[in-house]
């Protein structure tokens, strides 16, 4: 008679588990661990062509990229605009987003496909016309025009991920809530913004990290104010390799550290909003 | 599909010291039952009681945490679900959402690999049967509650499975349908003949269609017999309890011998032994508490006893409930509340003392530290 | 079922809606109509065909779209299936799933300038791969991947760098999509006698049908919109049609070209849409009341 799990094909079972857990972690992590290791490398290391891991480690490309090169400056740019971004894309964006995830009207599919629609546009085209208006709105090469360009982009991303995760709030609370007297808006205040402000908080963190990532409309619209990515793609790119490295280790650091802070609602953020 | 072809045998479910356990929480506790082929054996017990536990442990879906079931000789415990041949109606449907009600029914046939034709035979059959025939080319969201629970079962029965198991098929139904549907599943697993366990809280429903009823609590099995032998013979208080509408009277009382007469008395009420019971009850101890339980419908207004075998009281009626088909009257007793059960017909004012009749043949004598009936 | 029962004043929704409306409108309506009109004048200013003309006259164009199209083939099935296998281990629930799911995360917030320099800490000439080859004698002399002339080479190293940085957005959304699947279905389906082929194929399948559908749009959509990866490995040796929209843009500042080139993108990315959406339907969801 067959058995439902003998000891044996448990063990097998294992080891295959470990063999792939293994596998992926190496994928993902080795891009990651080795551009940790080249940020710090000293150049003269680097260019030792039989030393595959280096020895020694120095902190001078940091200094020089902060203070030379002035990084310090646009990191603090480039999270004024990640806040602006982030709080202006919420406060236009959760409204829509709660239309749609409790109200079915005429247009509701219009609308969503609407706002899926900018997103099939390479949005680099959008960044002259947009220099001209922010340079009429006398907001060009400020974080304020940055922002703004950033909110437009990360706008749709916001209200279908808000949506999704007021969706995961039972209707049921608010409706109860609203029998016991309180208004429409006192319930979504008192009962489903507390219920889904973790989700919502992570999807905050992701308009930050949008911004913080963007590039290319960034340096087309700011001369002097540039984002950090920005400026190390005018200035880094144009510098030795071992500067490019660690650029690129001092960009992908909020990543990670963020990805680990909102990693229990990736999964429901990205769920539902994408149907 | 009329009679079950004569290939498939019957099988004997037995579980042997079953328990399953959530952490601390004891789902099944403890439970031997013999189910006989072709037997239709009703769980009856209390929400949260373990009924679908134990269900789902006979179907293979929870793990056993110890004991054993055995389909004939064959020990099926560790078997998967798949293998063991059943069927089952699940208390939350289940039925897949990207199905239509056609192919939720006739999918696991052609899993099977029975022939289109006669996949078509059943589907047509089962939706006939539990009236959801026009409703076989929709999915699953356009259906209501009740409709959703008869394309479950009709996925059920269209298969031959050896046991088919039913964790309260009828809930959503109403009344009429769940009577009809009662009577139409207990005729088909009469054809059929096909062992089958069916979880219910309904007591109506347990005493009208099992062969036999396991009564449940707290993971417990607390009584496993036919209908008759659970409304007459509780084992205990509990059984008693449940099985009976309204619920049994249960009075504290001593056991008072008066010469060669025993009695049971409490304030208020006196109770005559007849020799069947005095056995029993002279061996007891005269320190322990006791229990008096009597059904309402055995305690009679004067004037309507069918027996001269009575023991009789008066009570004042403090409140009436007129079902027309029956009156229960709550009479106010030194010892609390006595329920009677009278007939529709009676007229009887709120506050009006009458004298009634208890019924000596059918008392129940129980302990009251264990609860375990004495008679 | 998710909407309120209760009757209310229909222009609600509406006016919660007005304050994107007219965000985007500003911000991204009025400049693609700007972007739109670009497209359409010639250099004078006067309405007409004529970037079109230029572009399909330029053999560079042609490549774009062909290496975009060659991009697109590649990648796509190979990171939606590799994701889908990542979402059905990852979902197989073993002991520290958590800690798997979160390593297969970090790239979704990544930038593409991160991920492509990466990719070229390993790949360059001095990089990891040359130097651990040397090292152990595999080779010589170091492995060019980057540089005129190499273009194949460097197509296959942008093939590793997008799928090690974008399957972590596909293979979230499907586990998304197999995590919201009842249990119950399952259960059924060993009661009915499913085999784990058949349980994979009847069940799990068609259940995540509409989101690997809507990934696959997704990934298809973006894929016409790779470019930071492409620009910072091999710069214009791999012409593709959104680095010709920032190569004209930022570096010849011919604006009339980089919205042609942006509008032809949109084109064909509204048409992939609308195939996409009108073949595959799911009729389950569908029809719900
Ligand atoms: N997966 C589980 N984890 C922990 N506890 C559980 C689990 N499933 C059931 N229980 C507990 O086991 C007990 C029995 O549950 P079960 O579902 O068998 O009850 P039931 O008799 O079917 O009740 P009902 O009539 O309400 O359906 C309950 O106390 C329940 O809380
Ligand atoms: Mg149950």
């Amino acid at each position: 008679m067959k058995r439902q799990k003998t000891p044996m094909v448990l063990k097998i079972k294992q080891v295959i588990t470990i063999i792939i857990v293994g596998l992926i972690v190496i994928w993902f992590l080795t891009p990651l661990v080795l551009i940790t290791i080249s940020a710090f490398a000293s150049p003269s290391d680097y260019y030792q062509i039989d030393k595959v891991i280096p020895t020694h480690f120095t902190l001078s490309q940091f200094k020089s990229l902060f203070f030379e090169l002035e990084a310090w400056k646009a990191i603090l740019t480039s999270i004024k605009v990640a806040v602006v971004t982030m709080l202006l894309s919420f406060v236009i964006g959760l409204p829509a987003g709660y239309a749609l995830s409790r109200y079915i009207f005429p247009g509701k599919n219009f609308l969503k496909l609407l706002i899926l629609a900018t997103r099939m546009f390479p949005l680099m085209i959008l960044a002259i016309p947009l220099l001209i208006i922010f340079m009429r709105m006398g907001v060009s090469d400020s974080i304020w025009g940055t922002s703004l360009a950033h909110t437009a982009m990360v706008l749709p991303m916001i209200i279908l991920i808000s949506s999704s995760i007021l969706s995961g709030v039972s209707v049921d609370y608010e409706e109860a809530a609203m029998i016991f007297g309180l208004s429409r808006i006192q319930a979504f205040f008192k009962i489903t913004l507390p219920l889904a402000l973790p989700g919502l908080a992570a999807s905050a963190i992701f308009a930050f990290i949008i911004s913080w990532n963007e590039v290319f409309v960034a340096t087309i619209l700011t001369l002097t104010n540039r984002t950090l990515p920005a400026h190390i793609l005018k200035t880094a790119m144009a510098s030795p390799d071992y500067f490019k490295f660690t650029g690129g280790f001092i960009m992908a650091i909020p990543a990670m550290v963020f990805i680990f802070f909102v990693r229990r609602h990736l999964v429901t953020m990205w769920g539902i909003s994408l149907k | 599909m009329k009679e079950r072809e004569g290939k498939i045998r019957l099988v004997k479910v037995k579980l042997k010291g079953l328990k399953k356990y959530f952490g601390k929480v004891k789902a099944v506790d403890d439970i031997s039952l013999e189910i006989n082929p072709g037997e239709f054996v009703v769980l009856l017990g209390p929400s949260g009681c373990g009924k679908t536990t134990l269900l789902r442990c006979v179907s293979g879906l929870e793990v056993v945490t110890t004991g054993k079931v055995f389909f004939d000789e064959d020990d099926v415990t560790y078997l998967s679900p798949k293998d063991r041949n059943i069927s089952m109606v699940f208390q939350n449907y289940a039925i897949w959402p990207h199905m239509t009600v056609n192919n939720n029914i006739g999918f696991p046939l052609r899993i099977k690999r029975y022939s289109q034709k006669e996949i078509e035979k059943r589907v047509n059959w089962a939706a006939e049967l539990l009236g959801i025939d026009n409703l076989l080319d929709r999915y699953p969201v356009q259906l209501s509650g009740g409709q959703r629970q008869r394309v479950a079962v009709a996925r059920a029965i269209v298969m031959e499975p050896k046991v088919l198991l039913m964790d309260e098929p009828l809930s959503n139904l109403d009344a009429l349908l769940r009577v009809r549907m009662r009577a139409e599943i207990r005729k088909l697993q009469e054809n059929l003949k096909v062992t089958t366990i069916y979880v219910t809280h309904d007591q109506v429903e347990a005493m009208t269609m099992g062969n036999r009823i396991a009564v449940l609590n707290q993971g417990i099995l607390q009584q496993f017999g036919s209908s008759e032998e659970i409304y007459h013979n509780p084992v205990n208080t509990f059984v008693a309890g449940f099985i009976g509408s309204p619920q049994m009277n249960f009075i504290e009382v001593e056991i008072v011998s008066q010469g060669k007469e025993l009695f049971l008395k409490t304030k208020g009420l006196e109770v005559s032994l007849l020799d069947k019971y005095k056995d029993k009850v002279s061996k007891l101890s005269g320190k322990r508490k006791y229990i008096l339980g009597v059904r309402p419908e055995h305690i009679y207004v004067s004037g309507r006893a069918q027996t001269d075998k009575v023991a009789a009281t008066k009570g004042k009626v403090y409140f009436a409930e007129l079902l027309r088909s029956d009156t229960v009257l709550h009479l106010e007793k030194e010892f609390g509340f006595l329920v009677v059960k009278a007939p529709g017909d009676l007229k009887i004012k709120e506050g009006k003392e009458i004298e009634i009749l208890v019924d000596l043949l059918r008392i129940h004598l129980f302990d009251k530290d264990t609860g375990k009936a004495i008679f | 079922m998710i909407s309120f029962s209760l009757r209310e004043k229909n222009w609600i929704p509406y006016l919660l809606f007005l304050p994107v409306l007219i965000y985007l409108a500003g911000f991204i309506g009025y400049p693609l109509l700007k972007a739109l009109q670009l497209a359409f004048s010639s250099e004078e200013g006067k309405f007409g065909l004529e970037n079109f003309i230029t572009l399909t006259q330029d053999s560079t164009f042609w490549k774009a779209l062909k290496n975009t199209l060659y991009l697109l083939i590649t990648i796509v099935p190979l990171q939606v299936i590799l994701a889908f296998l990542l979402a059905l281990f990852v979902n197989s629930r073993f002991k520290g799933y958590m800690t798997v799911l979160y390593i297969i995360s970090i790239p979704l917030a990544l930038s593409d300038v991160s991920a492509a320099l990466m990719s070229y800490n390993i790949f360059t000439s001095h990089g990891f791969l040359n130097k651990f080859l040397m090292k152990f004698g595999f080779i010589e002399n170091p492995i060019y991947f980057f540089g005129l002339g190499l273009s194949s080479r460097a197509f296959w190293v942008i093939v590793l760098t997008e799928l090690w940085r974008a399957t972590p957005l596909v293979f979230v959304i499907l586990l998304a999509s197999l995590q919201m699947i009842s249990k119950d279905y399952f259960e059924a389906a060993d009661v009915f006698g499913f085999s784990k082929w058949q349980k994979f194929f009847h069940i799990t399948l068609p259940l995540t049908m509409p989101s690997l559908q809507s990934a696959l749009l997704i990934r298809t959509l973006f894929a016409f919109q790779i470019f930071g990866v492409v620009w910072l490995l091999s710069g214009r040796d791999i012409p593709i049609l959104a680095g010709e929209v920032y190569y004209q843009q930022a570096e010849l500042n011919n604006f009339r070209l980089a919205a042609t080139y942006g509008f032809i993108i949109a084109l064909i990315c509204i048409i992939i849409s609308w195939v996409y959406i009108t073949l595959l339907r799911t009729k389950h969801l569908e029809m719900e009341r």
